[in-house]
């Protein structure tokens, strides 16, 4: 596929999503205990739950969890990679230096250990998976920054910018467009859109852990509900011995997972070089 | 016909010592000028002066720096030399219109001249729009300058990065001398090159050069490929100054 189809299905994903985040309700529809567990062809478009409410509230309030803070960490991780690029291009040793110091001692933290203590730090009332997103970017930007400053060290560094100012180029022209935007673009946009991925994940992982030990979810409020629940409610169905008629909460549950790999994919693949 | 460039008694110095020091040159339209000498005697930094590139601190001491094609009079260093690297930077931002059109630059290794994350042909492309009345089609364009070089026109859809090295020297020349411009500085265009390759590359370079009518000066180590092409020969000594 050509980078033109990649970049409308990049925009397609971010779309659903971010309508999906925009037109979540704030909480979801009453109980109907007659359509407990029904399929979508009763409760379209995506079948109901235990009790009676519909699936699509719980995509849409998940997508409403997700949203923002997975775009501000992707964002967050983007940005770094690009100072990381630039400083290397700009040549300067103590710089680096430093940086690859602060790099090594960030690589060593467990990452998922800083995330829960961050977690379990928040109080409860302000309970929201922005802050433990914001800890996820900081924790990757130095690998983000290392991996950039890779691909301009490849360029040639310093070398690289003094043959595109003998071309005549101006020091913006050069930064902006010729290092950031035609090379350090496929690396920092991927950094990017990875962190985005891993973030749902992050958010999917933590509420199925609330879940399970049966504990207020640390991303968002009761009142709202993750894709993690759908994942929750729908699993049961891949035993049949429980009767547990829910495998459409599972299908919704992995097509969004899918959905937000897609999306991964294309964003990465729409900033490749050309 | 006036001089593309006409450099005199240049000299650079670092606060510890000359790094070039009375070194002289004229570069005429349709001539192949060469400037030689052993590594660290200061080539590169008297090509990079001769556009108006000088980033050394306190750096120009002496020269002179005319451009007789454009102004016969006007001394591009008159207001450089000796007051550091200030400027230095304004030269710099001064010349930058003449970069890239009225003289552009091969640099040492086709990896730096090549932007790794555009294809052959998109470089091209932006170095064809820097002429003063680039041509409709591009397109064709880009097809006539890369056979110029010797390559098919496939090529303008690869990256760098999968050009072999003979390739990515003859696209970097190919990219230099697209602009139209009245003269080339190719420096050491012959590096990582092996021998059967390198003189193919320098008599390419010449060839494209004189067909167009533009000056080339041409930085190299190697006598051999200087004795057989050059119509002018400036000798740089190891300490930087002109033999």
């Amino acid at each position: 596929m050509n980078r033109r189809t990649w970049l409308i299905l990049a925009l397609g994903c971010l779309g659903l999503l971010f309508s999906g985040a925009w037109m979540a309700p704030e909480h979801l529809s009453a109980m109907d205990l007659r359509l407990s567990l029904a399929g979508p062809d009763l409760v379209w478009p995506f079948g109901a739950d235990v009790k009676g409410r519909p699936l699509r509230e719980y995509a849409l309030q998940g997508a409403e969890v997700v949203a923002l803070p997975a775009i501000t960490a992707g964002l967050v991780v983007a940005l770094a990679g690009v100072f990381g690029g630039l400083l290397r291009c700009v040549g300067t040793e103590s710089v680096d230096a430093t940086i690859q110091g602060l790099g090594e001692v960030m690589g060593a933290l467990p990452r998922m250990v800083v995330v829960l203590v961050v977690a379990l730090v928040i109080p409860r009332d302000s309970r929201s998976l922005m802050p433990m997103a914001l800890a996820w970017a900081v924790l990757a930007a130095p690998g983000a920054m290392d991996e950039a400053a890779s691909v301009a060290e490849r360029l040639g560094g310093s070398r690289f910018v003094e043959a595109l100012r003998a071309h005549g180029y101006s020091a913006t022209r050069i930064y902006l467009v010729h290092v950031v935007g035609f090379n350090l673009r496929p690396v920092v946009v991927r950094q990017g859109a990875e962190t985005l991925m891993q973030v749902v994940f992050l958010e999917i992982a933590l509420s199925y852990l609330a879940l399970m030990e049966g504990r207020p979810s640390f991303t968002h409020p009761d009142s709202s509900r993750s894709w993690a629940d759908l994942l929750q409610l729908g699993y049961k169905s891949l035993f049949p011995s429980l009767r547990y008629d829910s495998e459409h909460a599972l299908w919704l549950g992995l097509s969004l997972l899918g959905l937000v790999g897609l999306m991964t994919v294309s964003i990465g693949r729409m900033a490749r070089a050309r | 016909m006036s001089a593309l460039i006409a450099l005199e008694d240049l000299a650079v110095r670092t606060s510890r010592r000359f790094l070039v020091d009375g070194v002289s040159m004229t570069v005429q339209p349709g001539k192949v000028t060469a400037l030689v000498g052993p590594s660290g005697a200061g080539k590169s930094l008297t090509a990079r002066a001769a556009m108006g590139v000088l980033d050394v601190d306190p750096g120009l001491v002496r020269g002179i720096l005319r451009y007789p094609a454009l102004d016969p009079d006007k001394d591009w260093m008159a207001a450089v030399r000796g007051n550091g690297m200030p400027a230095q930077r304004t030269l710099l931002a001064e010349t930058r219109h003449l970069r890239g059109a009225y003289f552009t630059y091969a640099p040492q290794a086709a990896s730096s001249a090549l932007n790794p994350g555009r294809t052959v042909g998109r470089q091209l492309e932006l170095a064809i729009r820097r002429r003063d009345e680039p041509p409709e089609d591009l397109g064709s364009e880009i097809a006539r300058i890369l056979m110029d070089v010797g390559m098919g026109v496939d090529v303008a859809r690869a990256l760098p990065g999968s050009l072999s090295g003979g390739m990515a020297q003859r696209a970097a020349l190919a990219i230099a001398v697209a602009p139209l411009p009245r003269l080339v500085i190719a420096d050491e265009p012959e590096t990582g090159l092996d021998p059967v390759l390198r003189r193919a590359v320098v008599e390419l370079l010449v060839r494209v050069c004189k067909d167009r009518g533009a000056g080339l000066l041409l930085i190299s180590h190697h006598e051999d490929t200087v004795e057989r092409i050059a119509d002018d020969v400036v000798r740089l000594r190891p300490t930087g100054g002109a033999a």
